[in-house]
């Protein structure tokens, strides 16, 4: 199955697979490298390993239940994601905090 | 022959001992997981003071596969690859509760447990697991590999 | 031009193509036609609008009970500090809208995860594929008919043991 860049690449360059496992990189993302002995032409990304269905869990949960799924959607800044959710549902619900 | 038998045993002692002291790891980073493993890793909660602290960047070079954080089904075909370029000896640690169990996720995107994918030989779980208790699952795993056994079928005349 | 004038502006300026306009926690929130959905970006996007920026673009299900699909677009414009939430409702057999990847370039996978979680097809859209699950999952998950825990499996699972 050929992807968008193997397609457009240039037939003297060389195309390097920076798979969904790699430690450079923090997380998983795949990312396909068109290089020209160090210098990058073109790269194509590709996302979803990450993909853990949060939106779909929502709606089988009720607002407090969530708090915990907040914190680990973006797991080196979790008490913002807790915050903006707190604020988010304090200003729907409108509810004051004291 | 007896003789034979105190000399294997031996010989698997010694093997043990090789083993479980210099254990060279690939970490297989996905999610939140990561920050305890960098936090187990660095100064304060060592983990190269138990031989495990080189961390190799390549499966082909490790023999210990530390699976990391939330394994999705996008992923599981990327883990099990992994899992075939290591060599033998080789052991999986499942860190987290999203690697023991599937965690919090239940839900159509994440493999619950990478058991279901490949053979894991100690758990570790917690969301996230504290240093200490990754040290202790360490240990664990250092334990189970000094009482591995070998096979001598081949140096044992029937 | 501030938040009552906004209003004011929108109605003359786009005139019928907008179906309702309310207001919601200090934002305005326009409804649209699907049809116009397009003129209505190119429109919000000029000055005096001048709506930069695109912040967001997801979908919602309400197939069960209004037997539709609904967009969100959130708006944002950097000279004058005003969010715009812009929605519009498509039917839930055969949904289809505009793509608005000419005029921000962001709403490319944007609209390729609404794509993916709803089935939403965008026309002229440059590549429109799967984002977020894989090739072979069938189906839409955020769909309300999609069972949550319904997991297709890339490689075969061995059975705990």
């Amino acid at each position: 199955m050929e992807t968008r860049i193997q397609r457009e690449a240039r037939p003297e360059s060389m195309l390097i697979n920076m798979g969904p496992s790699h430690p450079a990189m923090h997380g998983t993302i795949r990312v396909m490298l068109e290089l020209d002995a160090e210098r990058i032409l073109n790269a194509e990304v590709e996302v979803g390993y990450l993909h853990r269905g949060f939106e779909k869990t929502c709606e089988n949960k009720t607002y407090f239940n969530l708090l915990p799924y907040t914190d680990r959607l973006n797991y080196v800044s979790p008490l913002i994601n807790n915050l903006g959710y707190a604020m988010t549902m304090e200003k729907m619900l409108g509810v004051g905090v004291p | 022959m007896s003789g034979l038998d105190f000399l294997t045993t031996r010989l698997e002692t010694a093997l043990g001992w090789g083993r479980k002291y210099s254990l060279f790891h690939y970490p297989f980073i996905t999610a939140c997981c990561g920050m305890e493993y960098m936090s187990a890793a660095c100064a304060h909660f060592d983990i190269d003071r138990f031989g495990a602290g080189l961390t190799r960047f390549s499966p082909r070079q490790a023999d210990l596969l530390l699976v990391v954080g939330t394994v999705t089904h996008k992923l599981a075909p990327v883990l099990k690859t992994v899992y075939d370029q290591m060599l033998e000896p080789k052991w999986v640690i499942a860190f987290g509760a999203c690697a023991v169990s599937g965690g919090i996720y239940q839900n159509y995107a994440v493999v619950q447990g990478i058991d279901r994918v490949i053979p894991v030989d100690v758990y570790i779980p917690g969301c996230p697991p504290r240093p200490e208790m990754v040290l202790d699952g360490l240990v664990k795993l250092q334990d189970k590999i000094q009482h591995q056994k070998q096979d001598w079928r081949w140096a044992k005349k029937p | 031009m501030g938040k009552e004038t906004l209003i004011e502006e929108i109605r003359t300026k786009l005139g019928e193509a907008v179906e309702g306009v309310s207001e919601s926690f200090g934002d305005p929130v326009l409804t649209v036609r699907p049809g116009s959905l397009l003129s209505i970006m190119v429109a919000l996007r000029a000055a005096p609008f001048d709506y930069a920026v695109l912040l967001d673009l997801t979908g919602v299900d309400f197939t069960a009970g209004e037997g539709r699909f609904e967009l969100v677009y959130h708006l944002y414009s950097l000279s004058r500090n005003v969010r715009l939430r812009l929605k519009t409702s498509l039917p839930a057999a055969d949904p289809v809208a505009d793509s608005i990847t000419g005029l921000w370039k962001n709403a490319d996978w944007l609209e390729r995860e609404v794509f993916d979680m709803f089935g939403v097809l965008f026309t002229g859209h440059p590549d429109l594929r799967r984002l977020l699950t894989y090739e072979g999952f069938e189906g839409h998950p955020l769909r309300k008919a999609y069972p949550w825990r319904l997991a297709q499996p890339r490689i075969p699972m061995k059975d705990k043991v």
